[in-house]
């Protein structure tokens, strides 16, 4: 599918014009806002500040950089409504379970709680159904959804009801050294050897071929540097398992990796990555053990030609000449589908439901509404994507946006990892522990792919989802 | 005085006093402990609103299924292997301060004493992250020294190798706990057995084979007691380094219940791995118990 077809595919009469359209006859930035409403504000904040003096506790992600413009504009929230936000910053990996510990003991701890794609699911037995209040902003479920992306169609608990708003996506993709790929003297003699012109990759064989030329050992450079150590590694295969056309499960639950084209490709990635590193070694070795901030730093350093990971939580960073000094200007690039697939891949999406034990949960859901409000996204913007399609459209392809466009072109149709709550724990942890055994070349693709695809299925043969 | 010579209000008090600590017994080891023995018979896992009474199923999957007698494998090796070379590390240098602090006037033991002691002024956490560093690949001094000999490079916490890096760094951090402590038991030994010794004739090995590692035993056993319990626990180097991997490679018991109860969110699980885990230390503490009044009788 070519560049922006996702929306012409979907009825529109194509493109840009089509999008500002969409924006001032549908639910856009600048649609009318009932008069109990605060003025300019969509979601609309409810006027008259009903909920004066109350206090919410939100929790959100200790140091997360993406969330810090929504945490630094708090008081202007404030101000509007009256309600007052007290932030209880939970390190990383303990997100889930902090949170899930306390709703599940109904503590009333919190008015908000704050997941990733990756470990909602289990939280929907705890959570408040969103559907009516949705209602009251978007007019329908319907609208509500195509809102957003396509990911939060995969964000629904067994009755099909919304548990959660999303309010930040992001997709992993790929960066090269502008430098490099448009040098006269680099591009003919790429051509020379490999018979076509060098470009940003498009295909996985074109990852390949100039990651390897421009692995130059005595010029202590490497072709790819990638976030493949531990779970973000993890992230990077379903990553590039997605994009190669596939969901986690099939229609009836099980593992698409068990058997098949979902296991011959799944194989066929984790060797390719092994192989990188070990045998065809364009990739630098320690990208077995890093995460994107790494992947920026040693990209950065100018120790490789390309870079892939979430790194578009550094695009702004990237775009001051002060920062790439040793690299030149950056470019982005939307990372190949192993199979051409267009299915998009895996979809970063942190989304807040609030719990049925919260105190405050109309003032919790004014927070939420505030949250979706082009401000604070836009200024969250810089390090992520808006999870509406417009505004995301407004900050990554529109000129003057603070997003690379291909961050957008691989988000469109990028799809949450799991499908079922029971996917959120147990394999996931299984699956980081086979995927660095894999990645140290401990273990082959075939091992890895047959381990994790039957922890999958044990772990939901349990939890009752096969008929017997 | 016994109780019966007390007034009442004095037996009250007696009473009060005692209570307390019994209070405090009950609150914070016996209900805990009775609280995991509870969850480990269960299968308990709020994500999914499961509870219910399983008997030994937790440990049979642990012990089937789960890798445990890997973790308690490694758990093993990984205190063993730590405490004996932080213990042998110690004790040398504790001879070899002591040996300067004789042989020179000025104070070089001091300087000695400084250095040895500074792996203690790290955060474990900031050590361990400062050791991860130095393994990288690009980065790392540990592959820069390599390459300088010729030898080749690797990320080396992504190997087979990861648990005895963990291990060495282990031994970097704790092996100035082992010293201080041995270091102010050799330096509180009477003077006189060794000059007796020296007297008769006993040679440099002689004396300390015979005359200072008996009188030495006291203080090496509570030494190696509480290395041992604390290695045995270890959770901090292992986490930040390797969490565990790769793959179950460094994966011992303590890394095994927190990644059981806080990733997996299985706490009937993690509790009957919290209890196996308890076993080993409550077997050492008793074993030095056994000798300290062995010693006493």
């Amino acid at each position: 599918m070519s560049r922006y077809a996702w929306f012409r595919s979907r009825g529109w009469s194509g493109g840009v014009v089509a999008l500002g359209l969409a924006g001032v006859l549908s639910v856009g930035w600048i649609s009318p806002v009932g008069a109990s409403s605060i003025q300019g504000t969509f979601p609309p904040l409810k006027a008259g500040k009903p909920y004066n003096g109350v206090t919410i506790t939100v929790p959100s992600q200790a140091g997360w950089a993406s969330f810090k413009p929504a945490v630094d504009l708090t008081p202007k929230f404030e101000e509007l409504t009256g309600i007052k936000v007290k932030y209880d910053m939970i390190p990383g990996g303990e997100i889930p379970s902090k949170q899930l510990l306390e709703v599940s003991q109904r503590t009333g701890a919190y008015d908000v709680v704050q997941q990733h794609g990756i470990s909602f699911g289990a939280f929907f037995r705890y959570l408040q159904p969103m559907d009516d209040r949705i209602k009251d902003v978007w007019g329908s479920v319907d609208k509500f959804e195509e809102y957003f992306f396509p990911a939060q169609h995969g964000v629904k608990g067994k009755d099909g009801k919304h548990y959660f708003i999303p309010f930040h996506a992001n997709v992993q993709i790929g960066y090269y050294r502008r430098a490099l790929l448009e040098d006269a003297k680099e591009k003919a003699a790429f051509k020379a050897k490999y018979g076509y012109d060098l470009t940003p990759p498009t295909t996985i064989k074109q990852v390949e071929d100039i990651a390897a030329f421009f692995t130059r050992p005595a010029q202590n450079m490497y072709g790819l540097t990638a976030n493949w150590g531990g779970g973000q590694g993890f992230g990077a295969f379903m990553h590039y398992y997605y994009a190669a056309g596939h969901d986690q499960l099939d229609e009836n639950l099980r593992p698409t990796m068990k058997a098949g084209k979902g296991r011959e490709d799944a194989i066929r990635i984790v060797r390719w990555m092994q192989e990188a590193v070990y045998k065809q070694k364009f990739v630098n070795p320690d990208s077995v053990n890093f995460q994107t901030g790494q992947v920026s730093d040693y990209f950065l350093s100018g120790a490789s030609a390309l870079a892939f990971g979430w790194l578009s939580d550094y695009w702004v960073f990237m775009q001051k000449p002060e920062n790439i000094k040793q690299v030149g200007p950056v470019g982005a690039f939307n990372f190949p589908s192993f199979t051409g697939s267009e299915k998009g891949g895996y979809a970063s999406w942190w989304m807040m439901g609030i719990p049925k034990d919260a105190k405050n949960p109309d003032a919790a859901w004014e927070y939420i509404k505030w949250v979706l409000n082009k401000s604070p996204q836009v200024e969250m913007a810089a390090g992520q994507l808006p999870p509406m399609k417009q505004l995301a459209y407004e900050t990554a392809v529109k000129p003057g946006g603070q997003n690379p466009p291909p961050l957008y072109d691989a988000f469109k149709a990028a799809r949450i990892m799991i499908q079922v709550p029971e996917m959120s724990q147990q394999p996931r942890t299984k699956g980081i522990e086979l995927y660095t055994a894999l990645i140290a070349n401990k273990l082959s693709a075939e091992q890895f792919v047959d381990e994790y695809a039957a922890e999958t299925e044990r772990t939901l043969e349990r939890a009752g989802y096969y008929k017997k | 005085m016994t109780t019966a010579g007390m007034g009442s209000r004095n037996r009250a008090v007696v009473a009060v006093l005692l209570a307390l600590p019994l209070v405090y017994l009950l609150l914070v080891y016996i209900y805990p402990i009775g609280q995991l023995l509870y969850l480990s018979f269960r299968d308990l896992e709020p994500a999914y609103d499961t509870d219910e009474f399983i008997g030994l199923g937790n440990f049979f999957e642990i012990f089937g299924r789960s890798d445990g007698w890997g973790h308690v494998l490694r758990s093993f090796l990984y205190t063993g292997i730590c405490v004996s070379a932080s213990f042998v590390l110690g004790l040398a240098f504790a001879l070899l301060t002591t040996a300067v602090e004789e042989a020179f006037a000025w104070p070089l033991h001091t300087a000695l004493r400084q250095v040895i002691i500074t792996p203690m002024i790290f955060i474990p956490a900031a050590a361990g992250v400062m050791w991860t560093f130095a393994y990288t690949e690009h980065y790392g001094w540990v592959n820069h020294l390599l390459a300088l000999l010729g030898l080749s490079t690797y990320p080396w916490l992504v190997s087979s190798a990861a648990f005895y890096l963990v291990m060495l760094t282990d031994i970097w951090g704790w092996t100035p706990f082992m010293y201080l402590i041995l270091l102010a038991g050799l330096q509180s030994l009477p003077r006189e057995p060794l000059e007796a010794a020296r007297v008769d004739g006993a040679g440099t090995w002689e004396s300390f084979w015979h005359v200072v590692l008996p009188m030495l035993r006291p203080v090496i056993l509570i030494a190696l007691t509480i290395k041992t319990l604390d290695t045995y626990r270890a959770f901090d180097y292992l986490w930040i380094m390797t969490q565990g991997g790769p793959g179950t490679i460094s994966t011992t018991l303590t890394i095994a219940t927190y990644k059981t109860a806080f990733m997996e969110l299985k706490l009937g699980k993690a509790s009957a791995y919290g209890l196996v885990t308890m076993i080993f230390p409550l077997v050492v503490v008793n074993v030095y118990l056994a000798f300290a009044q062995r010693r006493e009788a």
